[in-house]
Formats: C-alpha cells, sequence, structure tokens
C-alpha cells in the first residue's frame, strides 16, 4: 500500500454566503492518478484552487508529502513540488511556447538580478534547462510551434503549453484542470496515455478534473465525485459509472 | 536663428536627451519589465538630488576639501556657501568626488525608499500602487520644501557641477560638448547593464509576472518579492540619475524639479519609445525631449511677448496627447518589446537546426522579408 | 473657536466627501483609477468664476475683478446645478471619447490608468488656457457671507452650501440607486459586469450616467472647496483639483475603492483629521502643508491592514463580537 502524498482534511472555502467548498476529505496515494469529476459549479476549481494556495481555505487542512501546507502562498507550495495547471490557460503572452516551459525551471540562478548581468554565471545551467525545456515541449507535440508567441497558438495547444510548463518544475505531483479540454478525441486520448507514461517512468501523482469522463475513465484508479462543493461519492471508476447517487447528479444537474 | 544659436540649443537638447534617457531606462525597468506603475518615480529622481545638495554642502567640505561643511537654512547660509563654492572651482577633482558621492548616497537612498513605499501595495491590484506611490511622490515633495537643512527649501541652490574643463582644453572643444559626450557615455552604461540585466531569466521572470501573476505565481515566482527587486534596480538608477540630472545637467537643485509632473513626461517617453524595449526608451526620451524643447521655446515667447499665460503650460498638451496617442494607436510604442535573449536560444539553434525569425539580424529578415514579396507577386 | 473649527472641518469633509464619493461611483462600474478626477475638480472652480463672470456680463471681471463678484452668499447656491451639468459633461465626455473605446477594445486596468494622466495633463492645459485668458491664475479666496451667528459660531454660506450639497447628494445618490431603472442597473454592473450585459442591460449608458454624476459631484465639491479654501497654496487656481487629488483617493481607498457610502463616512474621518493635524502643525510652527502625511499614513495603513477599506469591513460582525465582548463583561460583574 503506497503512502498518501496529498491530504485534504474537512476543507471549507466560503465566498460571502456561497459555500464553494464545503468540507471535503481526500486522500491521494503516491504514484496514484486519480480523477475528480462534477457538474459545473460544484467547486471542482477553487478546491484546486484552495489546495493550490491560490485562496486561503475558511477551515480544514491539506498536507503534501507528510508537510502542513494549508494557507501557505503557491510560489512556496511549488517549491514542495505540487504544481497545477488552469482550466483556462494562463499562458506569460509575451513569451514564446518555449519560454514559457523554460520559465517555470526550478532554482535557476540567474532569476536574481545580482547575478543577471553576469552571464557567465548561469548560462551553463540555462543551456542544461533549455535542453530539458525543449524535451518536454516535444513531449507534448509542440516542437513545431516552440518559437512561436504563445499568443499566437491554439487553445488546445495553450493547454498542452501549460502541462509542460508544469512537468518542467520537476514536480511530484500535478493538478491538471481539465487538461484535454478543447482537444479532438483522439489527442486527448494521447493526452492521458502520456500521463500514464509519465507515472511509470518518473513516479509522478495526478490529480484531474475532467468532464470527458469516457476518456478519463480508461486512465485513472480512483475517482472522487463532488456536487455543490462537498465530495459526494467516490471509488474505483466502474463504481462510480453506476452509483446511483452520481447518476443521479449527473442527469438531474 | 544665427548659427551659434542653433549649435546651443542643439547642445542644450542632447544634454535634457541624455538625462531623460537615463529617467526613461530606469522608468521601463518597472513600467516596461515589470508592469509596474511608478506613479512616485519624481521622489526617486528627489533623492538623487537630497544627496547631491547634501554632498555638496554637508559632506562634501569636510571630505574632499578638508574643510567644515554648512547646513543650509540657517542665518548666513549663502554667503558660508559661496565661500565653499569657490573653493570646489578651486579643486576641480573635488567636482567630481561630489559626482560620485551623491551618485552612490542617491542610488542607495532611493532604493531604500523604493522598498518602503512599495512593500504596503506590492501586494495589491496596481491602482493601489500607484495611488500609494503617488503620495509617497508628493510627501517627498513637501518634506523637501518644508525642511530647508536639505536643500535650502524653495530657494534654488546652486551646485558645484563636475569640472569638464581640463578634459575640454586637452579636445580643443568648449565645455558643453564634452559634458553632452559624458552623459551619453552614461546613456551608453545604463542601456549596456539594463540589456544585460534583463536578457536573461530574470528578465523572463519579471515579464512573468507582469503578463501573468497568477501563473507566476503558481509556477515558483515570489510576485511581491520580484515587483520590489525591479523597484529597487528602478529606483536606484534614478536615484543616479537625479544627482546626475541636477550635478551635471542643471547645476542647481530646487524641490520643485522633482513635482509629480517629471514622473509622468518619462512614462510618456517610455510609453510613446517602447514598452520593455530599452532602445525604445531611449527613442522616446529624445523624440519627447524634442518637443518639449521646441514646445518650450514657442510657449515662453507665447507668454513674454504676446502675454499669453498659457504658452508656458504648453507642455501639458504635448505630454498629455503623447499619453493618449500612445496608448490609443501603438500601445507597444515606437520600438516593441523583443524575446528575452539568452543562451537558451543557442541550444534551440543547435537542437532544431533553425534560427527563429527575431533572431536572424535585421539585414537577413529585410531580405527574406523582400523574397516573400517577390514570391507573392510572381504567384 | 473650537466649534468654529469643527464646523469648519466638517463642511470641508462634506466637499471633500462629494468629490470622492464621485470618484467611487463610477469607479464601481467601470473599474478606472481616474486620475484625471482631479481635474473635473478644478472644471468646478472655473466653472463657478466663469458663471460669475457671466452673471456679470463678462464686464470688468478679469484678474482679482472677479473676487467681488465671486463672493458666495445664499442666492449663488442654484448656480451649483449648471456647475454639475458642466462637470458631469466633461467627465461623461472623455469616458464616451477615451476610456470607453479603450475598455472595448481591451486595453489593462493598468493602461486605462496611465491614459487617464494624458486626460489630467490635457485637460489641465485647457484649464489653464480659460483661466489665463481671463487672468485668473493667482486668486485670493473669495469672501462668503455670514448666514448666521449660533452662539458665536459663524455660519457661512461656504460652509452651509457644502453641508446641504453632501446631503442632497447621499439622498440622491440612495434615490438613484434604488428607485431608478438605470440606477439599480449600475448596482447590477458593479456587481457583475459581464452577467449585467448578458441580461440585456445597456453597459455604457449605466457607465456613462456613472460618469456624469461622479464628475458633476467632482466639480460641485470642488467649487466649494474653493470657496471654503480658496486656492491651493501658492500655486494656480486651476490645480486645485490635483492638489486635493490624494485626500480624494485617500478617502475612496480608506472607503473601499467604489462604495459610495463607505467614501462618505471617510471622507468625514479625513476632514477631521486632516484640518486637526493643520492645526496642531501650525500650532507648534510647523509648516502645516505636512498635514499631507494625515492621507498618506491613512492610506498606507489601510493597503497594508485593510485594503478591502471601511466597506470591507464585517460590520455585523464587528457589532456581534462587541456584544459579546461586553456581555462577557457583564457576566464577570454579576
Amino acid at each position: 500500500m503506497p503512502r498518501d502524498i496529498l491530504v485534504v482534511e474537512d476543507l471549507h472555502k466560503y465566498f460571502g454566503g456561497i459555500r464553494a467548498v464545503d468540507g471535503v476529505s481526500l486522500r491521494i496515494p503516491e504514484r496514484g492518478i486519480v480523477g475528480l469529476i462534477g457538474p459545473n459549479g460544484s467547486g471542482k476549481s477553487t478546491l484546486f484552487n484552495t489546495i493550490a494556495g491560490r485562496y486561503k481555505p475558511d477551515r480544514g487542512r491539506v498536507i503534501f508529502d507528510g508537510v502542513d501546507i494549508t494557507g501557505w502562498k503557491p510560489h512556496r507550495i511549488y517549491k514542495l513540488g505540487l504544481v497545477r495547471t488552469f482550466q483556462n490557460p494562463r499562458l506569460w503572452l509575451s513569451l514564446t511556447v518555449f519560454e514559457n516551459v523554460l520559465t517555470s525551471g526550478r532554482d535557476q540562478r540567474g532569476e536574481s538580478p545580482l547575478r543577471a548581468p553576469l552571464h557567465r554565471l548561469w548560462a551553463g545551467q540555462e543551456m542544461e534547462y533549455a535542453r530539458k525545456a525543449l524535451d518536454w515541449v516535444r513531449f507534448v507535440q509542440l516542437g513545431r510551434v516552440a518559437a512561436s508567441l504563445s499568443s499566437d497558438i491554439s487553445g488546445g495547444q495553450m493547454k498542452l503549453t501549460e502541462l509542460a510548463r508544469a512537468l518542467m518544475s520537476r514536480a511530484k505531483m500535478l493538478l491538471l484542470d481539465e487538461p484535454a479540454a478543447g482537444v479532438n478525441p483522439t489527442l486527448a486520448h494521447q493526452i492521458f496515455q502520456n500521463i500514464a507514461r509519465l507515472r511509470e517512468e518518473y513516479g509522478l501523482t495526478f490529480f484531474i478534473i475532467e468532464h470527458r469522463l469516457e476518456i478519463l475513465f480508461d486512465y485513472v484508479d480512483y475517482v472522487y465525485v463532488m456536487h455543490r462543493g462537498r465530495v459526494i461519492a467516490e471509488g474505483k471508476p466502474e463504481e462510480v459509472a453506476e452509483n446511483p447517487v452520481v447518476i443521479d447528479v449527473y442527469l438531474g444537474g | 536663428m544665427p548659427v551659434g544659436g542653433v549649435v546651443s540649443f542643439i547642445l542644450a537638447y542632447l544634454s535634457v536627451a541624455a538625462v531623460y534617457s537615463l529617467l526613461s531606462i530606469s522608468m521601463n525597468i518597472e513600467y516596461g519589465w515589470a508592469g509596474i506603475p511608478n506613479f512616485g518615480k519624481a521622489a526617486f529622481i528627489a533623492a538623487g538630488g537630497a544627496a547631491a545638495a547634501i554632498v555638496a554642502a554637508q559632506l562634501g567640505p569636510p571630505l574632499l576639501l578638508g574643510v567644515k561643511g554648512v547646513v543650509p537654512g540657517g542665518l548666513g547660509f549663502f554667503a558660508k556657501y559661496n565661500a565653499l563654492l569657490n573653493a570646489y572651482a578651486a579643486h576641480p577633482a573635488a567636482t567630481w568626488g561630489v559626482l560620485v558621492l551623491s551618485c552612490i548616497i542617491g542610488g542607495v537612498i532611493a532604493m531604500i525608499l523604493g522598498v518602503l513605499f512599495t512593500f504596503p501595495a506590492v501586494r495589491l491590484r496596481e491602482d493601489y500602487l500607484a495611488i500609494a506611490l503617488l503620495m509617497a511622490a508628493q510627501l517627498v515633495w513637501i518634506v523637501l520644501r518644508v525642511d530647508k537643512q536639505i536643500m535650502g527649501g524653495t530657494f534654488s541652490m546652486v551646485l558645484p557641477s563636475p569640472d569638464f574643463t581640463p578634459v575640454a582644453r586637452l579636445l580643443h572643444v568648449p565645455d558643453t560638448v564634452v559634458k553632452v559626450l559624458f552623459l551619453w557615455g552614461l546613456v551608453a552604461v545604463f542601456l549596456y547593464y539594463s540589456e544585460k540585466l534583463m536578457n536573461s531569466p530574470f528578465g523572463r521572470k519579471l515579464r512573468a509576472v507582469r503578463d501573468d501573476e497568477i501563473a507566476a505565481e503558481a509556477l515558483g515566482k515570489n510576485v511581491p518579492v520580484s515587483r520590489l527587486q525591479a523597484m529597487m534596480i528602478g529606483s536606484f538608477l534614478a536615484g543616479v540619475a537625479g544627482a546626475i540630472y541636477v550635478l551635471v545637467h542643471l547645476a542647481s537643485v530646487n524641490p520643485d524639479y522633482f513635482l509629480p509632473d517629471i514622473t509622468f513626461m518619462i512614462l510618456a517617453m517610455v510609453l510613446v519609445g517602447g514598452v520593455g524595449n530599452n532602445w525604445g526608451a531611449i527613442a522616446g526620451a529624445m523624440l519627447l525631449a524634442l518637443m518639449d524643447r521646441v514646445g518650450y521655446i514657442i510657449g515662453s515667447r507665447l507668454a513674454t511677448e504676446y502675454g499669453m499665460l498659457w504658452g508656458g503650460y504648453l507642455y501639458y498638451i504635448v505630454y498629455g496627447l503623447a499619453i493618449i496617442i500612445a496608448i490609443a494607436f501603438r500601445p507597444q510604442g515606437l520600438v516593441p518589446e523583443k524575446p528575452v535573449k539568452t543562451p537558451a536560444w543557442r541550444v534551440y539553434i543547435e537542437e532544431t537546426g533553425e534560427t527563429p525569425r527575431f533572431l536572424k539580424p535585421i539585414w537577413a529578415r529585410l531580405r527574406s522579408l523582400r523574397a516573400r514579396r517577390k514570391g507573392k507577386k510572381e504567384g | 473657536m473650537a466649534l468654529q473649527f469643527w464646523l469648519y472641518s466638517f463642511a470641508w469633509g462634506a466637499a471633500l466627501a462629494l468629490m470622492a464619493s464621485g470618484l467611487a461611483l463610477y469607479y464601481s462600474v467601470s473599474k478606472v483609477a481616474n486620475f484625471a478626477h482631479g481635474e473635473y475638480v478644478s472644471v468646478g472652480v472655473i466653472a463657478y468664476l466663469i458663471l460669475v463672470a457671466l452673471l456679470h456680463g463678462f464686464k470688468n471681471i478679469t484678474g482679482f475683478n472677479i473676487v467681488e463678484p465671486a463672493r458666495f452668499t445664499v442666492d449663488k447656491l442654484p448656480l451649483l446645478l449648471p456647475i454639475f451639468i458642466i462637470g458631469g459633461l466633461v467627465s461623461a465626455a472623455t469616458f464616451a471619447a477615451v476610456f470607453w473605446p479603450l475598455m472595448k477594445r481591451g486595453s489593462s486596468p493598468l493602461q486605462l490608468m496611465v491614459v487617464s494622466i494624458g486626460l489630467m495633463f490635457v485637460l489641465r492645459f485647457i484649464l489653464y488656457f480659460i483661466a489665463s485668458a481671463f487672468d485668473w491664475l493667482t486668486l485670493p479666496t473669495p469672501e462668503s457671507s455670514v448666514i448666521a451667528t449660533i452662539g458665536g459660531v459663524q455660519v457661512t454660506a461656504g460652509i452651509l452650501g457644502s453641508l446641504l450639497l453632501a446631503l442632497i447628494a447621499t439622498i440622491f445618490v440612495a434615490w438613484f440607486t434604488r428607485g431608478t431603472m438605470i440606477g439599480v442597473s449600475m448596482r447590477a454592473v458593479a456587481d457583475n459586469p459581464g452577467l449585467a450585459e448578458a441580461s440585456g442591460i445597456n453597459v455604457f449608458l449605466v457607465q456613462l450616467v456613472a460618469w456624469f454624476i461622479g464628475g458633476g459631484l467632482a466639480a460641485v465639491g470642488g467649487a466649494l472647496m474653493f470657496i471654503l479654501t480658496g486656492p491651493p497654496g501658492e500655486r494656480p487656481i486651476v490645480e486645485l483639483g490635483w492638489m486635493d487629488l490624494l485626500p480624494i483617493f485617500a478617502a475612496t481607498v480608506l472607503g473601499g475603492l467604489g462604495s459610495f457610502y463607505g467614501t462618505l463616512v471617510a471622507s468625514f474621518i479625513l476632514g477631521l483629521a486632516f484640518n486637526e493635524v493643520s492645526a496642531i502643525l501650525l500650532n507648534y510652527g510647523l509648516d502645516p502643508s505636512l498635514a499631507l502625511a494625515v492621507p498618506f499614513g491613512v492610506t498606507l495603513a489601510v493597503l497594508l491592514f485593510m485594503p478591502e477599506g471601511l466597506a470591507g469591513l464585517n460590520w455585523g460582525r464587528l457589532y456581534r463580537r462587541l456584544k459579546e465582548v461586553f456581555r462577557g463583561a457583564g457576566g464577570w460583574g454579576s
């Protein structure tokens, strides 16, 4: 039994009177691929935002890799190895695709304003990172547009750039918010095959929000179902698919 | 206008354009690269001005001339200070000492103020930051006016500007020519430094923070610290430029040189020239300084000869329209920003075997453009 | 004497409230930190002088000659209506001609803020042009007639005007945002512009009206502030708005950027604090212009400790907390 890399205990996040996340508890095992599903507005993205530090939770705890990260700032959470992507791609639009991926490399020596003017001090690391970044760009099959400005690529390509950017950061665990939105089914399957491959090769853990259940269920080991800010069901994909509560939520809206 | 008039106009113009270039390079680091609306630039320029005044009257005499300094504002200050100025005139090297000390002290004070004024609002939306910085600058201006011990209150205080005569004699040219060359040399230094600084992972980080701070934070960039770093560098350069402005260009100092007007003039130069492009910042400074000079000549003639007092305020319409037109019609400026050039692109070219268009030298780009046009015509 | 001072400070706060709540009103719907707001204030000053000149048929009104006719009396109160309209038209015109086209094109808040600086310069030049044509750049404080003396406290027309207008503006805005179609739409746009647009509200018109009222209030506040305090220090009268811009921003930030009522309360607090500190400084032989440290300090404190401003305070929770504290104290007592 692998240990749990992410533990969320009784997490609450309110916006005024709206209980966006209302007492969520879950456990993600190391090297797991876990899905998070639920109708629109059920609080999935808010849960991600709260885990990844963009929102401070009103109550509850988040433990990642044995460290209590409740209320931490996102950049510190990133340092521990928990990295997320966004539902609507958030790329740095004045940078190229290649640079978007490169920029997320961790501990870049040239990011210090004192070292930055002295190129000698960081050029070696920069070139090493550049090779790695180019590998990740090719991994998500964006080699052709690597030198294009990220504002000039399609929505699907933006999602893939986000994935490459998260991979570049050498994370232990990725929170992916709809990684296959806006891409055709063949490519969507490819993305999930790659996710499975990444788990095998690098031992990464994935927690994935996805609306296209028919694709998601082929790849995940475990699924959590959210509705109105709460987890209403969980289990193996085939169990969840037959759970009457889940069917009711999805058909009833 | 006689030839002598034209020459002195050009020299005066080149001198002020150089100072504005220094300032707009520093503004470009904040506004262009990091997206910080530094509406308090005047305060950081003032730090350089204050440092120059303090060094000239209080620190410089014991350190450079070996005599006692005088504190401005007291009785008989001007008589004692004039004696000091005469002593400086007899020691050209001491005037250079004043410049160096003022630049260092001014830069450091400006850097400290930059952190202090930015810190409260660095985590908040940009409008809060702009308001806080503008207020800080107003307060600094009032303090400089009220506290007569810094630069003598609202009187203009003459400063010992660095002595160019020895070099000028050597080259057989007038002092002002050497002064202009010196100022443009400094512009080259500023430009070299900021190009080196920005074509680095640091520059990329600032752009990431500017483009999308939420993504930058999620991918490990400390957004408030990045902003503070940009403010520290920009303010330091502004402090240095402020000392140069009052010592070399004006040779006098007065709190009213540091009204917020100057902040917005510099901002207009960055906007017109190129947001995020150092060369553009210089181009903008040169263009607007020219319009400013011409407007000044026309305006003062209107005011003095025809009694039209509004002539003295022509610069408002020059800079105001420049800002509006730039934002409305060419938000990227005359010279748009370029991708960050680091050794990473060398790796890219090695591995893919192709050079991205923006990295090719300008003549190669022109040739490919022409070839494409020709191809279109034939096809 | 103390009472007189309080009354003056209160009137000062009322004039500030008019100017600052104007900014809050259109900020709530357009989210533009408009640095040209101070110029709408100065428009009010110049409009007041021009209207006075108009009443005198533009005869003998250049330079200091305007000071005597510009004496503020109760029968000049109706002049504030055309001032409101002029300020409103200037503000609405700048919105329609500059801000709206840029907003529609998707300019960032940063760019809108910067363009407002350009606008500020252009408007200021126009004001300088007009003021220097009439030779009004430097004027002394116009007199304000004393209406009543209650227990040694003189109530001048300027003080009455400020307090009255602040009251009228509050009632007007309360009625407008609740009782009229366009006012209710305004609140909808402030809450969620996307949703408001989707539900068929004419977002442009709503914002235009907000800018009209906002600019109008600024101009009225400017005219009254000129009558109360005269020109801003040694600066030309057209810089009155610019000099008051920082207290205006301080009031709007303290009020919770974009909250009308929060800004009203904040203005009165700032008015008292600012004038009190000026008086203290003067007492100690210091320069009263250092009182600018008050709005600056307030703004920094708000930004550091409660960026939502007064409007963001949870008054209900505060009240309950206080009640608990007091009940707890009572419990110990018994």
